[in-house]
């Protein structure tokens, strides 16, 4: 019996949604960035279950897939480095005490 | 691929790869030889190579084909109309290395330099992508560059704030873009280059199949609207412009928005083409809203560069219009007012920095008295304020005349005008946008204020600058005409 696509698809929304509602509820700053590598994830999903269903013979969804890999890691390196750099100025990074520009 | 091959395709991103070769020539000086008093080294390198660069694109401008060249197996596509984004992006970042050479944290770091090069590399891929993963990782090489830079002054409080918002917005609507991108993969089998998509696309809205569709192209609007700052998409914007280091916030919001309406316009013209009736309605209503909202709360800001935010996401809001009017003519505008839009905005930095240096304040209010410290920059205010309100003879006039015309030219399939009533309000917003500007110039030339008669010295690269872009914008409000005629022909070479 073989998985049908639609499956994959529904496990990669989900996914997508639980990381939404974690960009948009968590406080911590690593927190929400956890929240954005749950939905890429879901976006690797997304590719690679479409390229092995819809067009196997054509390795342009597994590239994708590992650019996006690549990407996710570079941003996840910059996205720590800048959340250390705030946590040294203002020892918090809870992004409700994140407020300095608003006044 | 062949040798041949190889060759005409390393010549199409040759401007790229300069840059590059640039970068990476920088941030090796600045390790090899640390601890050393570099002075200037790093920005004059910056600004030879942006210079040579704008050369090479002039060059290959000229002698463009009429075909578009697709080079690396179709991954980028080179035409008149990515070759004047590049341009914009060059002289970009040339006037942004001009104005750090004497900002406080950043003006002798090689680092500095150096992440703003592969910034712009990115955008020049972003610019001349022709397949959704080129689209995406020209993307991400832009913003994860600016992120950095956005945060780079790591003892200032309000820098490191700055970035980390810029970073947790960018991130965020980046990859709900990236998840738009993956269901279109996924809806036309497997495809990434835009003509096959498009191609696709065009069977699916012949059998009526559109609702996955807009799915996926709303969330791709995220991302874009992201990056050209349109509202609901904004809430980054005035936070980062106010906490960034001066030259880059002057550097997003001109080189990073015109690298986001250059996807913008390629991707909804191109690719998501067969939907245009679907989309129009939903952009136009993305316009109306960012101008509008943009306008209103500018008005009651009292941080200048904060100020210039809100302004920005209203300049967003004019070129939305652009876009909407598809067609050459809609096209043709945005790439005008884009052009001129650099010009100015990083003239209105450049002073925003320079008075900042001189008062130790960025409110409004303590700009008084400027006109009589220094004529000549307050001077440049004077033409940056009018051309962003859009008064003639300065060039924001022509970007705005050309918007609006486009607009209310626009036809759509069925032969009847349905954007007239953006066109009305983009009139309407910018008699509000009068409002504020000349506030601004208000209280440079009429306020008076303590210590007014101590001339203010300004250093080189701040001058030629500001020069260089009054210059610019005085030549393109009475010389409007060889612009508008090189948008036009970069705008055919859209389709």
């Amino acid at each position: 019996m073989t998985i049908p696509l639609s499956w994959y698809l529904v496990v990669a929304a989900v996914l997508f949604c639980i990381g939404i509602y974690g960009v948009l509820a968590r406080r911590n700053a690593v927190g929400i960035l956890m929240g954005v590598e749950l939905m890429l994830n879901a976006v690797n999903i997304n590719l690679v279950a479409f390229w092995r269903y819809l067009n196997p013979t054509d390795a342009a969804g597994q590239v994708f897939a590992l650019f996006v890999l690549v990407v996710a890691a570079a941003e996840a390196v910059v996205g720590l480095a800048l959340i250390i750099s705030v946590y040294r100025n203002r020892t918090s990074i809870d992004a409700e005490n994140i407020n300095l520009l608003k006044q | 691929m062949t040798g041949e091959q190889l060759l005409q395709g390393l010549w199409a991103i040759l401007p790229e790869i300069v840059l590059l070769l640039l970068g990476i020539l920088v941030i090796t000086i600045d390790l090899i030889k640390p601890g050393q008093r570099k002075g200037r080294t790093f920005g004059a390198l910056t600004i030879g190579g942006a210079l040579v660069t704008t050369l090479i694109i002039i060059y290959q401008a000229i002698n463009q084909p009429p075909e578009p060249v697709l080079a690396f197996a179709g991954m980028v596509r080179i035409d008149l109309f990515v070759q004047m984004f590049r341009l914009m992006f060059s002289v970009a970042l040339l006037l942004a290395a001009l104005i750090s050479l004497d900002v406080k944290g950043v003006k002798t770091n090689g680092e500095f330099y150096g992440l703003l090069i592969f910034s712009t590399v990115g955008m020049g891929f972003m610019a001349a992508s022709n397949n959704i993963v080129m689209l995406y990782v020209g993307l991400e090489t832009t913003s994860i560059a600016l992120y950095m830079l956005a945060g780079f002054i790591r003892e200032s409080t309000v820098s490191t704030e700055a970035g980390m918002k810029y970073f947790l917005f960018g991130a965020f609507t980046s990859t709900i873009l990236l998840y738009g991108l993956s269901l279109l993969f996924g809806f036309t089998g497997g495809k990434t280059g835009y003509a096959e998509i498009a191609a696709t696309l065009q069977q699916l809205a012949a059998q009526q199949e559109t609702l996955p569709l807009m799915v996926a192209l709303v969330l791709i609007a995220v991302g874009f609207g992201f990056k050209v700052a349109a509202v609901p998409f904004h809430m980054w914007t005035p936070d980062v412009y106010e906490g960034s280091p001066t030259p880059i916030t002057a550097f997003i919001s001109v080189a990073s928005k015109a690298a986001g309406f250059a996807v913008f316009i390629r991707f909804f013209l191109i690719v998501f083409g067969p939907l245009q009736e679907q989309w129009i309605g939903f952009v136009a209503l993305l316009a109306a809203v960012t101008m509008t909202l943009g306008n209103l709360v500018a008005m009651q800001q009292r941080n200048f560069k904060r100020m210039l935010a809100y302004s920005s996401i209203a300049q967003a809001g004019y070129l939305l219009i652009g876009v909407t009017a598809v067609g050459e003519l809609g096209t043709a505008a945005v790439l005008f007012y884009l052009a001129t839009y650099v010009l100015t905005n990083i003239a209105a930095f450049a002073v925003a920095e320079i008075a900042t240096n001189a008062t130790g304040s960025e409110l409004i209010k303590d700009m008084a008295g400027l006109s009589r410290r220094a004529p000549g920059i307050a001077f440049a205010l004077l033409a940056a304020m009018l051309s962003l309100a859009g008064v003639p003879p300065l060039a924001g006039f022509f970007g705005k005349f050309y918007v609006f015309q486009a607009a209310i030219g626009y036809t759509n399939p069925t032969g009847q005008n349905s954007l007239v009533w953006l066109a009305i309000l983009g009139v309407l917003n910018s008699i509000v946008a009068l409002y504020y500007y000349l506030m601004v110039l208000k209280v440079t030339y009429v306020d008076r204020a303590e210590g007014e008669d101590v001339p203010l010295t300004t250093s080189g690269g701040f001058k030629l600058a500001l020069a260089t872009t009054v210059a610019g914008m005085i030549f393109f409000g009475i010389f409007a005409t060889p612009l508008y005629t090189l948008s036009t022909l970069a705008a055919q070479a859209v389709r």
